[in-house]
C-alpha cells in the first residue's frame, strides 16, 4: 500500500529529515513499525493519522522526548542521538505543542526573557526582548503585541506567540502539533500564512494533523500513518481525499460477530440540538441532534478530540448544556443533575476509568455499588427497624455480598472475592466491573466511551459480546469508539464527529473510505439519519 | 499637630515590623509557597535578638542574630516545604506553636526566674537625617529614625527593582505561576523557591528583632500578637504587589495607632473588632481571590518531581 | 465471601508511641538547656503523677477533649475537607453555650446538660458553615479560610467577655459561673472525671459507625477519595462538602461546651489554651493525623497526647518546669507528624 513517488527538485534540495526504520514499543502496543519519515528543507510537510497512528510518537522521537528502539536519523545529512529537547534544540528542532507552553500570568516579552536573557544581565531589558520580538514577527508575518499577558490574548494569538518562541532559537525545522484545534477558521487561514512565510525563509515545516483538507490546503508533501506503519507518502498535488482517506483509515474488518436481527423499540436517548461550551466560549459541541431506539447500537466515530468526551459527558450532567434538549425514556433530563439522570436509565462507562470511574483504592465492591450505595436494598434501616423507623441509612453489607458474588459469576471478574482491591484489577477486568455495575443495574441507555481501548483481543471480544447482550436485551446504547472495525461490527448506525458536530450518520457497511472522509472533516451533502 | 505628628511616628513604628514581614512573605508567596510560619519566626528572632542584646550590650549582635535565626528557619522550612513538598500550612502551624512555647519557656527559665524582672535592653539609636527632619510633620515623622528603618524605606525599591525588572525576580514570579512550565524551560524550580522562603524568614527574624530593638526594648510572652498572620493578612489583600503591601501596611500601622484616639471618639466600636478587621479583610480578599484568580496560580501546590 | 480481617499494622500504633516518646524527649532536651536536670524532673513528675488518683484521671479529662474534636476532624479529613479551624469551632460552640445557659439558669440538669450540648454543636456547625460554602462553591482554599476564622471567633469571645457576658459578680471580662445544674457529675469523687468522657466515647463510637457502616459515610469517603467519581456516580460534590465540613465543626463545637460545664464552668480567655493560637483545636489535628483519620484510633491517641499534657502540667508543679515546655512540645510533635506522615 506503499505509494511513493520522487520529488522533481530532489536534486538541488537537501533532506533536512531523514528518519530510516523507526520502531517504538510501548508496553502492550507497537506505536511505530519500520517507519520511514524524510523531510525537505522549506517544504511543509503533512504528518497525517487517526489518534494513535504513531505521528505524534513519531515526533516525539524528533525532538527528544523518547528515544527509537531501533532506526536511525539524520539530521541535516548528519547521524544524531536526539536524547532531550535540549539536544533537539540545539540540532534546529523546534517544537510547539497543542497544550500552551507559555506562562499565562506574564507578558510576551516576559515569556521569551525567561529563556533569552538580555544583554543587561542579570536585570531584564524590555526593549530588547521586545525589540527581538518584533524582529521575529516581521520576519515570519506574525503580528503580536509584545506587551500583552499571555492570559489576555485570544487562542490563535497565543498559538502565534508560541511560534514565535518556537522560532526565536532560529530553528531549521519547525513542528507543529494539531494545530488548528483551537482556531477559528479564519485563525486557520492566517495560520496558513504565516506558516508559508517560514518555509520560505528556509524553515522545514513538518504538520500533524488528522484533518484532510487542511493537510491538502497547506502542505506540499503529505506522509500517512497508520497503526504506527507508513502507509503513503507523496506529493500532495498529486494526492486526492479519497485515497488519503482509505490510507489513513484503512481495510474493513477482521473478524465478524454473529449480529441477529433484533427488533427495534422505542426511542429511549432523543438529543435535540445539543451545544456545549468550553472555557473559551467555543462550541465544543455543536447542535448536536440524534436519536438511539431500544435494541440499536449507535456508534460515534471519529478522531479524539472532536468533542465525544465532552458529548458523553454532558449527557451525563456532568457538564452543562448551553443549549438543545436531552429526553431520556421520554423524560426531559437536560441539565437536570446527574443522580436524576442516572435515575432516569442512563449510565457511562468512561474513558478514563482510573480518573473518574472507580476509587483506585477501594474493594471491588465498594465499586460495584457506587450508583446503588443509598438505594434498596443495599441501604436500610439497619438497627433503626427495631423503632420502626424505615429510611435507607445503613449499609446491607450482605446484600452487597450478594451483588458482588453475583457479578463476579456473571461477568467473570478475575478477583479473589469482592474485598480485591481496584486497583489490583487489570484492565480487562476493570472493564467488566464496568459493565457489570452499569449491566446489572438496569440501564437502559448506556454511553460506552472507549470501551475496548487498550485491551487485548479476549478482553475487547468479552466486551463487545456484553454490549450486544445488553442491546438484544431492548436497551440503547451509544457507542463511542476510535477503532472503525468495531464501530462497523457492533453498530447499528454510525455517527461521525468532526469537530463538535455530526457530519452524518451511516450505515455500518459503508465504505471505510467514505466514514474516513467525513473523519477528516469533508462534509458530506447527502445526510442520512 | 502633635497630634498627629504622634500618631504618624506610632503608626510608623508599629508598621515597620510588618513591612519586613509582608515583603518578604510577598516574594515567597509569588513564588508559590505559603509563609505561615513567619509568626513564630518573628517570635523567635525577637527572643534572641533581646536575650543577645541584653547579655553582650551589643545591639547590633542583636540584629544579626534575629537574622540568623531567620536564615536557620527559613533553611529548614525550605527543607520541608520546597524539597519535601510536605503541607505548607501544618508545617507553618508547627513551627508557630513550637516557638510560642521554645521563647516562652526560655524567657521564663533564663530571664524570669534569673533576674525577677524584665531587664530593659537599649534601643536602636535614632537618627536625624540633616535637613529633612527639619521639614513639619513629615520630617520628625519620617526622617528621624533607627537606621533600620531607613533600611525598610530603601528596601522597598530596591525589592521593586529586582523582582520586576531582574530575570531572578521574573522566574520568582514564573515559577509561582507555573512551576511545570518553569521546569520544562529548564528553569530550577527547587532553587528559586528554596531562595524565596530563604528571604521571606530571614526578613521575618529580622522583623522580631525591630519589635524588640525598635519599639519596646523588652520581650513578653507571644509579643508578637498575630503581626505574622497579619502580615500575610496584608499581602493577600494587596493584592500581591509591593506598592499595595506598603499602602495597606501603613493603613493597618495608622489604624493601630489610631485606635486609642479612636476609643476616646467613638467609643462604640469595639476594639476587639479593629483587631479582628485584618482577619476578616484576609479572608474577603481570599473570596475575591477565587473569584478574579489574582493570586499566584500555582499557591500552594508543591513542585514535587516526577521521575 | 470471607470478610478479611482487619488488621492492626504494628507500625500504626508504634508511629505515635514513638512520636509522643520522642516529644518527651525533646522536652527533655529544652530542660537540660535551661540549666536543669532533665531525669530528676521527669521522676519527680511521674512520682506526682502516680501519687494522686485525681491527677490520673486529669488524663482522661484531656483526652475527652481531644477524643471529640480528633473524632469531628477525622469526619472532615476522611472527607478531604481540611478543617484546620477547629479551635475557633470550639470557641463558638462554648459560646453558644454559654449564651444559652445565661438564659437557661433555673433549667434542671437533665435538660440543661443535653440543650448546652446541642447549642454548641450548632454553633460550632454554623461557624463551619461559612468555610464549607466558601469552598463548595468558589473553591476557596478551606484551610486558610478555617483557619483565619480563629482569630475573629476568639475576638468574638472576647468582645462579649468585656460585654454582654461579663461576670456580674467578680467584674472580671469572665463569663459567670455557670449554675450548678450545669456541672457535669463527676464519675469518681474528688476528681474532674465527668460523664464527658462517655459522652466522647459514644461520639467517636457513632463517628466511626457513621463513616464505616452508613450511607453518609459511604458519601464522605467518596468524595475525599474521588471527587470525580463521587460526582459521576450521581453524588451532589458540594452539597457534601458542605455538609461535611457542618457535621465537623458541629462535633468540635461540642468540646467547647464539654469544657465549659466539665472543666472550666465558665467561659474565660483560658478556656482553651494558647489564646486561639495552639489548644485544643490545633493538638486535635496532631491527633487525628497520629491516627490516620479513624475515629476509633483517635481514642487511643488522644489518651497518649493527653498523657503527654498532663505530664508537661505536673512537671511545673513538681519540679518547677515552665509549663510552655508543652506548647514547644506540641509543636515539636506536629512537625514531626509533618515529616512522618504523607
Amino acid at each position: 500500500m506503499n505509494m511513493s513517488k520522487q520529488s522533481r527538485n530532489g536534486s538541488n534540495r537537501s533532506l533536512i529529515v531523514d528518519m530510516k526504520g523507526i520502531v517504538k514499543h510501548f508496553p502492550g502496543v507497537t506505536a511505530l513499525d519500520h517507519a520511514d519519515f524524510r523531510v525537505e528543507r522549506g517544504e511543509i510537510h503533512a504528518l497525517l493519522g487517526e489518534n494513535g497512528a504513531g505521528k505524534t510518537t513519531m515526533m516525539r522521537i524528533l525532538n527528544g522526548i523518547y528515544m527509537p528502539d531501533q532506526g536511525e536519523i539524520y539530521i541535516s545529512g548528519q547521524k544524531s542521538s536526539i536524547t532531550s529537547p535540549r539536544e533537539a534544540s540545539k540540532l534546529g528542532i523546534s517544537m510547539v505543542y497543542q497544550h500552551f507552553t507559555l506562562i499565562p500570568a506574564l507578558t510576551v516579552w516576559e515569556n521569551m526573557a525567561l529563556t533569552i536573557p538580555s544583554p543587561k544581565e542579570p536585570f531584564l531589558d524590555m526593549k530588547y526582548s521586545t525589540r527581538l520580538l518584533l524582529e521575529l514577527e516581521e520576519k515570519y508575518g506574525l503580528e503580536i503585541d509584545p506587551t500583552a499577558k499571555v492570559s489576555d490574548l485570544s487562542a490563535g494569538e497565543k498559538q502565534r506567540a508560541e511560534i514565535i518562541r518556537a522560532l526565536s532559537q532560529g530553528p531549521k525545522i519547525l513542528i507543529l502539533d494539531e494545530p488548528t484545534s483551537v482556531l477559528t477558521p479564519i485563525e486557520v487561514e492566517r495560520l496558513f500564512e504565516v506558516l508559508h512565510q517560514i518555509a520560505r525563509q528556509g524553515t522545514s515545516v513538518i504538520f500533524i494533523s488528522h484533518k484532510l483538507g487542511e493537510v491538502l490546503e497547506i502542505s506540499d508533501r503529505i506522509t500517512v500513518l497508520k497503526k504506527g506503519k507508513v502507509t503513503g507518502n507523496f506529493l500532495t498535488k498529486d494526492a486526492t481525499r479519497e485515497e488519503l482517506a482509505t490510507l489513513m483509515v484503512g481495510r474493513t474488518v477482521l473478524f465478524r460477530i454473529n449480529r441477529p436481527d433484533v427488533k427495534i423499540g422505542d426511542p429511549l436517548l432523543n438529543v435535540e440540538n445539543l451545544t456545549v461550551k468550553n472555557e473559551e466560549g467555543a462550541s465544543i459541541v455543536n447542535k448536536v441532534s440524534f436519536s438511539i431506539h431500544g435494541g440499536e447500537i449507535l456508534g460515534i466515530a471519529g478522531v479524539s478530540g472532536n468533542g465525544q468526551r465532552e458529548l458523553a459527558e454532558a449527557l451525563l450532567g456532568l457538564r452543562e448544556a448551553k443549549a438543545g434538549r436531552v429526553i431520556i425514556c421520554k423524560k426531559d433530563v437536560t441539565n437536570l443533575p446527574t443522580k436524576k439522570i442516572i435515575n432516569a436509565g442512563a449510565g457511562m462507562i468512561p474513558e478514563d476509568i482510573q480518573e473518574m470511574g472507580i476509587v483506585r483504592d477501594w474493594t471491588l465492591r465498594d465499586n460495584l455499588i457506587l450508583e446503588l450505595h443509598s438505594s434498596c436494598p443495599f441501604a436500610d434501616a439497619g438497627p433503626l427497624r427495631w423503632l420502626s423507623i424505615d429510611i435507607q441509612v445503613f449499609r446491607n453489607e450482605k446484600e452487597i455480598d450478594k451483588f458482588c458474588d453475583d457479578a463476579i459469576e456473571k461477568f467473570n471478574i478475575v478477583a479473589p472475592n469482592g474485598y480485591t482491591l481496584a486497583s489490583n484489577l487489570s484492565g480487562g477486568n476493570l472493564q467488566r466491573l464496568m459493565l457489570a455495575r452499569e449491566i446489572m443495574r438496569g440501564t437502559t441507555v448506556l454511553i460506552a466511551c472507549q470501551p475496548t481501548r487498550g485491551l487485548d483481543v479476549g478482553a475487547a471480544e468479552y466486551v463487545r459480546t456484553c454490549l450486544l447482550k445488553h442491546k438484544e436485551r431492548g436497551n440503547a446504547i451509544l457507542l463511542i469508539s476510535e477503532d472503525l472495525d468495531e464501530l462497523k461490527m457492533l453498530s447499528d448506525r454510525i455517527a461521525v464527529m468532526y469537530e463538535g458536530e455530526i457530519l452524518g450518520i451511516l450505515p455500518p457497511d459503508t465504505k471505510v473510505d467514505k466514514i474516513g472522509l467525513l473523519m477528516g472533516g469533508t462534509r458530506d451533502n447527502s445526510r442520512e439519519t | 499637630m502633635d497630634l498627629a505628628i504622634g500618631l504618624l511616628q506610632g503608626a510608623l513604628m508599629y508598621t515597620i515590623p510588618l513591612w519586613l514581614a509582608a515583603m518578604g512573605e510577598l516574594v515567597q508567596q509569588r513564588a508559590g509557597t505559603w509563609g505561615l510560619g513567619i509568626e513564630g519566626t518573628m517570635l523567635m528572632g525577637a527572643f534572641v535578638s533581646y536575650f543577645i542584646t541584653l547579655k553582650t550590650e551589643a545591639i547590633l549582635l542583636g540584629i544579626l542574630s534575629g537574622l540568623l535565626v531567620g536564615i536557620i528557619t527559613g533553611l529548614f522550612m525550605a527543607l520541608f516545604i520546597v524539597i519535601l513538598g510536605r503541607s505548607q500550612v501544618v508545617t507553618g502551624i508547627g513551627l508557630n506553636i513550637l516557638a510560642a512555647g521554645l521563647t516562652s519557656f526560655l524567657f521564663v527559665e533564663l530571664i524570669t526566674k534569673v533576674y525577677n524582672r524584665v531587664p530593659y535592653v537599649e534601643l536602636m539609636h535614632v537618627v536625624k537625617v540633616p535637613l529633612l527632619s527639619r521639614v513639619p510633620v513629615l520630617g520628625p515623622v519620617f526622617f528621624e529614625n533607627c537606621s533600620v528603618t531607613y533600611g525598610v524605606f530603601l528596601l522597598f525599591p530596591v525589592l521593586g527593582i529586582i523582582l520586576y525588572k531582574t530575570s531572578f525576580g521574573l522566574k520568582n514570579r514564573a515559577v509561582g505561576e507555573s512551576a511545570e512550565k518553569c521546569n520544562a524551560l529548564g528553569i530550577n524550580v527547587i532553587k528559586t523557591r528554596t531562595l524565596s522562603v530563604l528571604f521571606a524568614y530571614t526578613l521575618a527574624g529580622l522583623s522580631g528583632a525591630t519589635l524588640v530593638l525598635g519599639s519596646t526594648g523588652s520581650f513578653t510572652h507571644g509579643m508578637t500578637a498575630g503581626r505574622g498572620f497579619l502580615a500575610i493578612a496584608i499581602v493577600i489583600v494587596s493584592n500581591w504587589t509591593l506598592l499595595g503591601v506598603a499602602i495597606i501596611g501603613f493603613l493597618f500601622g495608622i489604624t493601630q495607632s489610631g485606635q486609642q484616639i479612636l476609643q476616646i471618639f467613638t467609643p462604640q466600636i469595639p476594639w476587639q473588632l479593629l483587631l479582628a478587621i485584618p482577619y476578616i479583610f484576609g479572608i474577603s480578599a481570599l473570596i475575591v481571590g477565587a473569584l478574579r484568580a489574582r493570586q499566584p496560580s500555582e499557591l500552594g501546590i508543591p513542585f514535587l518531581r516526577q521521575r | 465471601m470471607k470478610k478479611p480481617v482487619y488488621i492492626l499494622k504494628a507500625i500504626d500504633v508504634l508511629k505515635p508511641i514513638l512520636i509522643i516518646a520522642l516529644g518527651l524527649a525533646i522536652g527533655g532536651i529544652l530542660i537540660f538547656v535551661s540549666g536543669q536536670n532533665p531525669l530528676t524532673a521527669y521522676q519527680l513528675a511521674f512520682k506526682v503523677f502516680t501519687s494522686s488518683i485525681f491527677k490520673i484521671t486529669d488524663v482522661f479529662v484531656y483526652a475527652t477533649i481531644l477524643i471529640i474534636i480528633g473524632t469531628g476532624l477525622a469526619v472532615a479529613f476522611t472527607g478531604n475537607m481540611w478543617n484546620i479551624g477547629a479551635e475557633g469551632q470550639l470557641w463558638i460552640g462554648a459560646l453558644a453555650a454559654t449564651f444559652v445557659v445565661s438564659s437557661l439558669r433555673n433549667a434542671p440538669p437533665a435538660v440543661l446538660i443535653p440543650i448546652l450540648y446541642i447549642s454548641s454543636f450548632l454553633g460550632g456547625a454554623v461557624w463551619a458553615f461559612f468555610p464549607g460554602m466558601l469552598k463548595a462553591k468558589y473553591g476557596t482554599n478551606e484551610v486558610l479560610t478555617t483557619l483565619l476564622m480563629c482569630p475573629i471567633a476568639i475576638y468574638l469571645v472576647i468582645y462579649f467577655l468585656w460585654g454582654a457576658l461579663q461576670d456580674p459578680v467578680t467584674g472580671y471580662a469572665q463569663g459567670e459561673l455557670i449554675p450548678e445544674a450545669a456541672f457535669l457529675p463527676v464519675i469518681i469523687p474528688g476528681t474532674r472525671l465527668d460523664i464527658g468522657l462517655f459522652l466522647a466515647l459514644a461520639v467517636a463510637l457513632i463517628v466511626f459507625v457513621l463513616i464505616e457502616k452508613t450511607v453518609i459515610g459511604y458519601k464522605i469517603k467518596i468524595i475525599g477519595a474521588s471527587p470525580k467519581t463521587a460526582q459521576y456516580g450521581g453524588i451532589n460534590l458540594a452539597s457534601m462538602q458542605i455538609w461535611t465540613m457542618v457535621i465537623s465543626g458541629g462535633i468540635c463545637g461540642l468540646a467547647g461546651a464539654q469544657l465549659l460545664m466539665g472543666v472550666t464552668h465558665r467561659l474565660l480567655e483560658g478556656l482553651s489554651p494558647g489564646g486561639g493560637f495552639w489548644g485544643y483545636g490545633f493538638m486535635g489535628i496532631a491527633v487525628v493525623i497520629m491516627s490516620k483519620s479513624n475515629a476509633l484510633a483517635v481514642i487511643g491517641t488522644s489518651l497518649l497526647f493527653a498523657f503527654l499534657i498532663s505530664m508537661t502540667f505536673l512537671l511545673e508543679a513538681s519540679a518547677g518546669v515552665s509549663h510552655f515546655i508543652f506548647e514547644f512540645i506540641e509543636g515539636f510533635i506536629i512537625l514531626l507528624i509533618v515529616w512522618l506522615y504523607k
